[in-house]
Order: C-alpha cells, then sequence, then structure tokens
C-alpha cells in the first residue's frame, strides 16, 4: 500500500514506567478540545419526558475520551501481580486504517507533520473509520455537546465545537501547531523546523510526570527521534502495519509484550 | 387537425421562452439580493476620522499580537488610548442622575446634548455633530459599562475554520503577477489590477481605510455568513496556485 | 392563443428550465448545508488575545501552582506554572478542571440563610450582623474547621477565633498534622517535616500514595520523574508500602504489601537492622528506642505482625543504609507511622524540616499550633460548641463521625453536605476569583512560599471569606491589624521575603535544614508493636484518587469519563480484594456486596485484583455525595461513613486506622 512520507512526523513516546492513570491528561484533553462532560438531562429540551436520556459517563461506550488511559495487568497472583497503565491517544498511523474506508474525505492524512486529519462538518457520520481504527481512538457524538449552565461561557477557542452525529478523534492539539508556526513566523524563525518544545499537545504539557514525550521523530534534534529507537521501545499491534507515529517504552517485558496481540503460543 | 396541430405546437415555444427568461431575471436578479439583510455596524466607526484626520496608521488597531496571532479588532483598551475613561462609576452617575434611577443608561443618548451632563461631554473628542453622536454611542454603550464592541467582522470564518494572517502577510501583488494565479472569482478584479502597498485589500474590504461611515454587513439568511466570507475554493484555488498545501489541516480545527 | 392549461404548463417548464440556469437552487443548497453545520444550540467560539496568568489553585489538598488560561479576557483553561517550583508545568486531575468548577452552577451564588428547611438569600450587611449576634451570644464557646493546610488564611481565623475567646481552632484530618503531631508533638522537634524527594536516591513510600494524593502530587511527581528520565538510567529507587496497588504502584521499582495498621512494625523492623549496623541518633531516649526495638521489633516478631517477610525487611534497611541520600516517607493519620518513620530517617541521618515562616496576624496561630488540635477527638468528646464555622472543608460528608453544634456557617464555594446543613451560608470567592496563598505545601523538600492573587472577576454574589472575617473582627471590636486580606497577604510575602507584585502573585524558595528532636518516642511506639484492628472480617483499605476528587472537593465536571472500571462501575462503588480474599468471603468478580462498619454501609461490586494484601479491601473514598452536582450525588456511596475512628493505642491520638468491615452478599 503507498505510503505518504512527510518531512515532519510528529509523534509521541509514552513512557508507561512513568505513568501513574492519574487522569490530568484526560481532563487537560477534554478542557483543550471542548469535549463537554457528560449530562443526562437537558435543560433545553423541553419533551425530555417522551425522549430517550442522553447518556453520562457511566456509559463508557458512548463517552468522548480522545485519550483515553487503560490499566493493564501482569495477570500473576499476590504478590507477583504488577500493574501499569497505558494512555492512548490517536495513534496518527502512517498507514491509517480509517482514512481510506471514509466516503466523504473527511479524514485524511495529507499535512506536514503527518496528523490524520478529521474535518467535522464533512463527517457523515457512518462510523466506518470507527470500524476500521484498531486502536478505537475514534469517537462517535451520540449527543450534542451540552455544558452545564454557565460551563460554555468561555470555550477553548482552539477547536470546534462538534455537533451530534459526526465522528471525533485526537489531533495531537493540532490548532497548538498552527500557533506555533504563527509564532515561529513571527520571531522570524523557520515554521518548518521547530524547535523541540515550540508546539506541545496539551496532555504531554499537563503530566505531572512528564511520561509523554512529544516532537518531531524525523528530527534528530528532537528527544523522540532517539527514543523511538530505543530497545524498550514498541508500538501498538505493531504488526497490523499501521505505522503509528505514537511509541510506547517499558522497561518491563510483559508490558512490552501486551502491547502487540500475541496469542499464546505465538512465534514471533 | 394535422395543421392545427402543428401549428399549436410551434405556438408552444413562446411560453417556455418566457417561463425561461422570467426565471433567469428572477434567479439572477432579484432573488440573490433577497438571500442577505442588512446589518449596521454596531458603531458608526469612521476610518476617515481615524486615518486622514488622527493620521493613525493601520496596525495602530490592527497589529500582530507578540505570539503571531493577529488582533482583528481593536478592544477598549486600544481604544482607550485616546478615548481613556479614568473614572467610569462617576460618569454612570451622572448619568443616571439626568435619566433617573428606573432609566437605562442608555436613555442619555436620547437627549440633546446640551442637557448631558459635563462628565459625559468632557469626554467626546470629536468635532461635528454626526462625528460627536457615533463617539456617544461608542462611549455610552461600551466604553462606560466595560463592554466590548460587537464589531461585525465582513471576512467572519466559521469556527471549524483556522485562518492564518501571520502566513499571508508576505503575499505580495508581485508574487501573485509573477506566478500568474488566476483569481478570477476569488477577488476583486479591480484589486488585482491596481495592486497596492496593502495586501488586506486581497481578501478585505477595499477602501475601508478611507470610509466615513462602514458599509452594512451582508448576512446570509440561512447560514449566517457574511456576504464577504470567502468559500473553501476560493481559498483552495489561490493556494493550489500559490503551490501551497491544501491539506484539510492547513485550514480546518 | 388563449392561457391554457398547455401554455400553463409550458411556461412552467421553461421557468423549471430557467431557474436551473441561474445561481438560485445552488446558492440556497449550500446555504442550506451550511445552515445544517452551524446549530443554535451549538455553542460559539469567542475569540481574542490569549493570556496565562499566575494563580494558585487550592481546589486539591496540597493545592497547585497555576496559570489561568483566558481568551479575550475571559478564563476557559488551567495549565502547570512552569516558573513555580511546586509545579514545574504539571497539574493536578482536580485543578486541572479549576475553571469549570469556577463556572460550575453548584457554586452558591450569593449568601444564605436557613428558614425552615430551605435557604433564603440575604444580604452581606445582614449576614455579618446575624453572626456577630450569634458570635457574641455564644460567649466564647466557638469553634473554627478548616480544611486549608496552608494557607495564611488561618491566621486570620484563628486570630478571630483567639479575639472572641476560643482555642477550638480544627484542622480537617490530614497526613500533615500526623507528621506534625510525631515530630512537633512526640520528637520535640521545631519547624515541619520536609522529605528532599528531589535529591533522595532511594526513598521508601511508608503508606504515602505519593503519586497520587499524599502531599504536593506533581512536585511529588516531578522529582520522581527527575529521577527517572525517560529512555535514561535512573538516578533513584522508589519502593512503596501499602495494603494496595494503587496508582503509585504503577511507576515504583518495588510494591512490598504492609497494611496501615502494620507500618508501625514495618518501619521499626527495619530501625532494628539499622540498630543492629550501629547507627545511633543523638536523643534523650536513645538508649531506651534501641532496647526498646532491639526487644519488641526482631525480625520474627515483625514478620509475625507484618506478614513482611524477614529477608524482605532487612534487604530494605541494608538498601537504605546502601544509599547516600535516602528518605522516608510516611503516610495516612496514623502518628505511630509518622514518628516511626522520622525515627528511621533520624537513624539514616536523612531527617529534614523547613522552619516555619513568621506570622503576619499577630494573634494567629503558628503552622503547629493549628496541626495540634485532634478534630476527631473532639467530636467523639462530644464537643457542642453554640457557632461552628467551616472554611475549605466538607466535615459533614468526610468525618466518619456527625459532629454537634448549635449555629453552623459555611463559607462553601460550592452547595456540599455541610453548606446543607448550614444555618447560614457565605458563599467564598472562587480560589481564581480571590488572594490566597500556600506557605510549605507539606511533602515538599524545601521552604517555598507561593502568592496568588485573583485573576478572574466573580460573576457570581461571593466574597473572599478572609475578607469577610476581617470586616466581621472590625465590627466586633477585634483588632487584627488589617482591613483586607490582600494587606495580609502583601505582609506574609514581606516577612517572607518573597517578590511580591498585585498583578502575578509572588514566590519564595529557602532550603531545608538536617532536622532536630530531643526524643524518639520510645515509650509510644513502644506500644505500637502488634497491629490494632477492627473486629470485623476484612481490613479496609480506603484509597484515595484526585480524579475522584478529594475530602473537600467533589468529582469535577469533566473527570466522570475519567474514573475507571476499578474504582467505579455504574454507579456503585468497586471494592477490590485479591483471589484469596474473596474465596474466604464467598464472593466472586462482579458481586454484589454490602460493606458494613462504622457508623454506615456502602454497597459495592467486587473486582478481583491480586494487587491487594490478603483480608484487605480497598475501596474509593471521595464519591457517595448526597449534596452537589449531577457528577458527584448519588454516584456510589460515601466510604468515610463506614470507617471506624478509635484512639491509636501509642499515641493516643484518634485515627481510622485498621478500620474492619464485615461483608455480606446482596
Amino acid at each position: 500500500m503507498h505510503m505518504k512520507e512527510f518531512k515532519i512526523k510528529w509523534g509521541m513516546v509514552i513512557d508507561i514506567d512513568k505513568c501513574t492513570g492519574c487522569g490530568a491528561c484526560m481532563v487537560g484533553c477534554q478542557v483543550e478540545n471542548n469535549i463537554a462532560p457528560m449530562t443526562k438531562k437537558d435543560p433545553y429540551n423541553y419533551v425530555q419526558a417522551l425522549t430517550s436520556e442522553r447518556d453520562d459517563a457511566d456509559n463508557k461506550l458512548r463517552t468522548l475520551t480522545w485519550m483515553n488511559v487503560y490499566e493493564m495487568s501482569n495477570g500473576k497472583s499476590f504478590p507477583e501481580h504488577e500493574v501499569a497503565y497505558l494512555p492512548r491517544p490517536c495513534m496518527q498511523c502512517g498507514n491509517p486504517a480509517c482514512v481510506p474506508v471514509c466516503p466523504v474525505v473527511a479524514t485524511d492524512k495529507n499535512e506536514e507533520g503527518g496528523i490524520v486529519s478529521q474535518i467535522y462538518p464533512r463527517c457523515i457520520g457512518c462510523r466506518y473509520c470507527m470500524a476500521a481504527c484498531p486502536y478505537h481512538a475514534r469517537y462517535f457524538n451520540w449527543w450534542d455537546p451540552l455544558w452545564p449552565e454557565g460551563m460554555d461561557k468561555q470555550l477553548s477557542p482552539a477547536v470546534s465545537p462538534r455537533p451530534r452525529g459526526v465522528v471525533e478523534k485526537c489531533n495531537f492539539c493540532h490548532t497548538r501547531y498552527a500557533k506555533a508556526k504563527d509564532q515561529a513566523r513571527e520571531n522570524g524563525e523557520d515554521p518548518m523546523n521547530l524547535p523541540e518544545g515550540a508546539y506541545v499537545p496539551a496532555c504531554a504539557e499537563i503530566c505531572p510526570t512528564g511520561a509523554i514525550t512529544f516532537g518531531d521523530l524525523n528530527n534528530p534534534e528532537h528527544k523522540v527521534h532517539q527514543l523511538a529507537k530505543s530497545p524498550h521501545a514498541f508500538r501498538l499491534l505493531e504488526k497490523l502495519g499501521l505505522d503509528p507515529q505514537v511509541y510506547y517504552m517499558s522497561k518491563r517485558e510483559w508490558v512490552r509484550k501486551q502491547g502487540d496481540n500475541y496469542n499464546a503460543g505465538d512465534k514471533h | 387537425m394535422e395543421e392545427k396541430k402543428s401549428s399549436g405546437r410551434c405556438g408552444g415555444v413562446l411560453p417556455f421562452f418566457i417561463g425561461f427568461l422570467l426565471s433567469c431575471i428572477l434567479g439572477w436578479a432579484v432573488i440573490p439580493p433577497l438571500f442577505y439583510t442588512k446589518v449596521e455596524q454596531p458603531v458608526r466607526f469612521s476610518h476617515k476620522v481615524h486615518v486622514e484626520g488622527q493620521e493613525m496608521d493601520c496596525d495602530s488597531c490592527h497589529f500582530f499580537r507578540e505570539d503571531g496571532s493577529y488582533a482583528g479588532f481593536p478592544t477598549n483598551e486600544q481604544c482607550a488610548d485616546c478615548h481613556a475613561v479614568d473614572d467610569a462609576e462617576t460618569v454612570v452617575e451622572a448619568i443616571a442622575e439626568v435619566v433617573g434611577d428606573t432609566g437605562k443608561i442608555e436613555d442619555i443618548l436620547e437627549i440633546s446634548i446640551d442637557e448631558m451632563p459635563g462628565d459625559l461631554t468632557d469626554l467626546v473628542l470629536s468635532g461635528d455633530d454626526a462625528n460627536v453622536k457615533a463617539e456617544l454611542e461608542y462611549l455610552v454603550k461600551y466604553a462606560l459599562q466595560g463592554k466590548e464592541v460587537p464589531w461585525l467582522n465582513y471576512q467572519y470564518q466559521p469556527d471549524n475554520v483556522y485562518f492564518s494572517h501571520k502566513a499571508h502577510q508576505d503575499v505580495t501583488f508581485e508574487a501573485l503577477a509573477e506566478k500568474h494565479v488566476d483569481l478570477d472569482g476569488v477577488v476583486d478584479h479591480a484589486v488585482l489590477e491596481e495592486g497596492g502597498d496593502y495586501n488586506c485589500n486581497l481578501c478585505h474590504l477595499k477602501g475601508i481605510e478611507t470610509n466615513d461611515t462602514p458599509p452594512p454587513f451582508e448576512r446570509n439568511i440561512l447560514s449566517g455568513y457574511s456576504k464577504m466570507t470567502m468559500k473553501m475554493w476560493q481559498c483552495e484555488r489561490c493556494h493550489a496556485q500559490m503551490g501551497q498545501n491544501n491539506a484539510c489541516y492547513v485550514c480546518h480545527k | 392563443m388563449g392561457f391554457d392549461r398547455r401554455t400553463f404548463i409550458q411556461l412552467s417548464v421553461g421557468g423549471t428550465v430557467g431557474i436551473l440556469f441561474t445561481p438560485v437552487l445552488w446558492k440556497a443548497l449550500d446555504d442550506v448545508s451550511i445552515w445544517t453545520q452551524n446549530w443554535p444550540w451549538i455553542p460559539k467560539l469567542k475569540y481574542g488575545a490569549l493570556v496565562d496568568q499566575p494563580a494558585v489553585s487550592k481546589l486539591c489538598d496540597s493545592g497547585c501552582a497555576v496559570k489561568v488560561r483566558k481568551a479575550a479576557g475571559s478564563a476557559f483553561g488551567t495549565e502547570g506554572n512552569e516558573d513555580n517550583p511546586l509545579s514545574k508545568g504539571g497539574i493536578c486531575p482536580i485543578c486541572a478542571n479549576g475553571v469549570q468548577v469556577m463556572r460550575s452552577p453548584n457554586r452558591v451564588k450569593g449568601p444564605m440563610k436557613k428558614v425552615g428547611d430551605s435557604f433564603e438569600p440575604i444580604t452581606w450587611e445582614d449576614a455579618k450582623a446575624m453572626l456577630a449576634d450569634k458570635l457574641a451570644a455564644a460567649s466564647g464557646k466557638v469553634a473554627f474547621i478548616s480544611g486549608d493546610q496552608t494557607g495564611t488564611a488561618n491566621e486570620v481565623f484563628s486570630g478571630f477565633l483567639a479575639g472572641l475567646g476560643s482555642e477550638d481552632y480544627l484542622q480537617m484530618p490530614c497526613d500533615m498534622q500526623a507528621a506534625s503531631r510525631a515530630f512537633n508533638g512526640v520528637m520535640g522537634g521545631e519547624g515541619q517535616v520536609a522529605y528532599d524527594l528531589e535529591n533522595a536516591d532511594f526513598v521508601l513510600l511508608a503508606g504515602a500514595d505519593a503519586m497520587e494524593s499524599w502531599g504536593p502530587t506533581v512536585a511529588t511527581k516531578k522529582a520522581f520523574a527527575a529521577s527517572h528520565p525517560v529512555g535514561e538510567k535512573a538516578s533513584a529507587k522508589y519502593v512503596f508500602a501499602s495494603p494496595v496497588q494503587t496508582h503509585t504502584a504503577s511507576v515504583v521499582d518495588a510494591w512490598v504489601p504492609v497494611g496501615e495498621e502494620s507500618m508501625p512494625a514495618f518501619l521499626l523492623g527495619i530501625a532494628y537492622h539499622l540498630i543492629r549496623a550501629g547507627k545511633t541518633v543523638n536523643a534523650a531516649d536513645f538508649g531506651a528506642f534501641s532496647s526498646m526495638v532491639m526487644d519488641a521489633f526482631a525480625p520474627a516478631k515483625v514478620e509475625a505482625a507484618t506478614g513482611v517477610k524477614g529477608a524482605q525487611t532487612a534487604a530494605l534497611a541494608k538498601q537504605l543504609m546502601a544509599a547516600s541520600t535516602p528518605v522516608v516517607v510516611p503516610g495516612g493519620t496514623s502518628v505511630a507511622t509518622a514518628t516511626a518513620a522520622f525515627a528511621v530517617n533520624m537513624l539514616l541521618g536523612s531527617l529534614k524540616s523547613v522552619s516555619e515562616f513568621p506570622k503576619a496576624v499577630e494573634s494567629g496561630m503558628t503552622v503547629a499550633e493549628r496541626m495540634s488540635n485532634d478534630l476527631l477527638g473532639w467530636v467523639n468528646k462530644g464537643a457542642a460548641p453554640a457557632v461552628t464555622m467551616v472554611y475549605e472543608a466538607n466535615p459533614v460528608y468526610s468525618l466518619p463521625d456527625d459532629f454537634k453544634t448549635g449555629f453552623l456557617v459555611s463559607f462553601a464555594t460550592e452547595w456540599n453536605e455541610t453548606a446543607a446543613k448550614a444555618d447560614l451560608v457565605l458563599p467564598n470567592a472562587f480560589t481564581y476569583e480571590r488572594f490566597d496563598d500556600m506557605q510549605n505545601p507539606y511533602g515538599f523538600g524545601r521552604q517555598t512560599y507561593t502568592a496568588g492573587v485573583p485573576v478572574c472577576r466573580p460573576s457570581l454574589d461571593v466574597m473572599a471569606s478572609t475578607d469577610f472575617i476581617l470586616d466581621l473582627a472590625a465590627s466586633m471590636g477585634i483588632e487584627l491589624g488589617f482591613e483586607s486580606f490582600a494587606e495580609v497577604i502583601a505582609a506574609k510575602a514581606e516577612v517572607v521575603g518573597a517578590d511580591f507584585d498585585e498583578e502575578a502573585g509572588g514566590l519564595f524558595e529557602g532550603d531545608a535544614v538536617g532536622a532536630d528532636v530531643s526524643a524518639l518516642g520510645a515509650s509510644v511506639l513502644a506500644r505500637a508493636a502488634a497491629p490494632a484492628r477492627g473486629a470485623g472480617a476484612v481490613v479496609l483499605a480506603p484509597y484515595s484518587q484526585l480524579i475522584v476528587g478529594s475530602q473537600k472537593v467533589a468529582t469535577t465536571p469533566n473527570a466522570p469519563c475519567v474514573i475507571s472500571n476499578s474504582v467505579l462501575m455504574d454507579k456503585t462503588i468497586v471494592a477490590m480484594m485479591c483471589g484469596v480474599t474473596a474465596k474466604k468471603l464467598g464472593v466472586a468478580d462482579g458481586s454484589k456486596i454490602k460493606l458494613s462498619g462504622g457508623n454506615g454501609e456502602a454497597a459495592a461490586l467486587v473486582k478481583i485484583n491480586e494487587g491487594v494484601l490478603p483480608g484487605a479491601v480497598a475501596v474509593p473514598l471521595g464519591l457517595g455525595h448526597t449534596v452537589g452536582d449531577e457528577f458527584s450525588k448519588g454516584v456510589g456511596d460515601n466510604v468515610y461513613k463506614i470507617l471506624t475512628v478509635r484512639s491509636e493505642a501509642a499515641t493516643g491520638a484518634t485515627v481510622w486506622t485498621g478500620s474492619t468491615v464485615n461483608v455480606a452478599k446482596m
């Protein structure tokens, strides 16, 4: 399959040995990207008695978590048991499964930087992309975004709010990339050669343990360039060949093993 | 019978053409303007007074911020460089004395200037009556109440569009001419032909910088967008011809 | 030719074809499609200059140094403050949602008084007069409960209380209090214990869930992160001793399963090896301490008491001795655990402390003074003041026992259980809307002082409680020396030596020094050898996660979808236990059970987690609110109510360590 090559390849290296699973990244992501809290009641729906209730956060199948932290266990009994947490943004695959299935080209991987785009007004909500994504990184808006009264007084100006019926996903806080380029232009620097740290997504910035390192995988001056080549680095479901731009690393072998879908007794 | 039939068939062409013509006139000349409703700017801001009269530069109000973003419309803070209201509370109290406790502070605009409190009229910088009226409106409705003016943006773009003024600041008429960029339908021909010192006119209202009364904002009655809102194909055409990327995320958010 | 049906049809066809040659249809279609992209109920964004303003966020117990992100002059988000040592750009999950909490419809919108069973608005003036009357009538039978550990606000309130003739200034139970009572009380130390994690090369977290809910979590995580650089060799080893593999356990280098009630024995088991290796402390009771440890905490006895293998304890002691800058960090409200941990640190020569900053309000209490009062003990003794004021705390929700009072005043920013029960609710300005500060957050390794200024204009009829009390004090003739809290903060910043600026706040950084103690608490610790547990079937191992909330802040709006299925399932809390425990109790994964203990019951779903000590059940604190917004109200059960409060045999402190519950299938 044809893969587009980019001069810049934004990527993450997530150190699982440093993620405590606190959830700050998930909260920061929601605030940055105008993801409304899940509310059951709709004060604007005057015929709610006749319509079905909205879902609240109990229904984890309908929450919008562009960044999602999964809990991992080594499966052993006390006291050998170990626990780890795995934050999962969109993998921004080099060879994305979601893009070719979109009937309306609402999602594409065509911009320098390699971030897989998702254009909400264009999306028709068919959800083929969600079916195609093996990482469950895409989310469908089952409900219109609804902020409790007053909470939408000021939203993040970085991301447009999405209506019901469209698919959305993590885009590495793409507007921060656009802003970093503008800042570089203002400073008389090259917007296509941003220094480390000029563009950082909200989750990486907020993480109290610095578990997420972000940068240009192609740029030797960025930390992720080396980290991605570490012997402890791996990618999720690497053998599917989607070439994710998100790398993980862990010194724990069981964590690395769970990163790919090895079946018991598999030879690899 | 045969004859009648054929003549009937022949005569049938005329009503067809009449209908065709009528709907063409309707569709080209009559209906299109009905798509738009004209809305006046909240304050009659005169570029002429500020640019010619006060010799202000464009970037006194329309400038790039330190982070590379563009401050499109001035805020009260910038206006206060000249139209400073040091003690808004005193002025509001003085107005309240005139309009009474039950009245709104905007009611002061209904009465003649001579009857307005000195605290208010002292703030006015304009000379002639029409300008004084506009300035009073700005002061009473916005500056004194600490509210920002909800300026109407002729080039309004929806929330899903990210436009970087910074990335476009160096687009020159010469570069467009050199690259033989065909902007038919994208920008006003006159702008391309005449060129000029500012590339702003490529997308923004030509001649606005010397305008005395800002033209009304034409709001699409269905979409709410401005008549001048640039459509996606227009952005894309220029991008394509200038050799710029047309990837979705170049402009969308 | 007349106008017949045929002509009409021909005209219509012509018209229809004609319209297709005009832009009308296409334009209308285009506009309609754009219209469908802009439903009126989808909020529109507001644009303007983006500004970050430094502030202190006192939502979480330790407080975060943050920057409030604003667009067009209006706040929309919160980020860490990279210039502050407590944050270094990081932020905790509660404070990350700060602006959303500030804009929550659950805020108390103005002063309220209780009339019958409901509340009625009251003016600030009337509220002040009403409270002044009640306080005057109480003639000194007044108490003040504070959930603020670090603020100079406490000086104002305790000074006011002193002026009223009362000493009942009570802190909500916290780890800081246990540490203070151990260090300043039992051991006779000066100042506040500091844990220099930034420079440590071996850290033993003795029950301190330091990477999740203990101490200044962000600063601790930053220290951990610096010692574990991505892709490089770690420069420090972190060991976590606790009954449950909480979040901290997921990143530390080793986990040692130790019950909370066994922690003093575990620590003194380590002390045994240190003393054997010749470590001494220059303290009056070292001789007694040494022989007590040798006698009561010999390896076999400790193994029996804690379940930790003697070899493992010995190995830990060896590693601590081999380290050049080891630190032992106690967690929990047990004074015995804190004393034992400090004794081990003393043996290692690694106990550090920071001196308290001078007071700004002369008549206010020092930190050590206010930490010495025992709220749970006070409640248990049946105290019943005529007036109780509650600041930045929710004791009605988070104290296991009910407390009695005549007139209850709540300075709540949001509606909570305490506000709902109060006779007078005087909404405090939100942390971004008021002056506030953080002096020496407990758990940090150095002296720090951070002062914050208001960065958001209040949109509700709220008032900084500090300003209200200063005003009230003045009207009651109590001299505190200040007219506004802004002046107090400026004065505090000055005595601390911080640069202070009305726009950006202030910061001061100082050093920690080697701590001196006069005693190791030998007589006290002698009684900690046998872990004290309740009589129930299993030991309760309550844990906190900031994403769920804290003892004073309920689950924030964006948090519910972050809370994992190991904590909460369909509004029922999850009780985690290992397979052995489940078998003993006759329950399986997914069973619904009822936990009963203390003064209440809690329904829970069983989840098998092999990271829980056998015989223990891990349950989340912070759920089960009965007042609040839809994100917290009616979600799960309140675990605080199934805790059993008892007096710690060793120290006399009132604690809930060693609480047990009975389990019944539902």
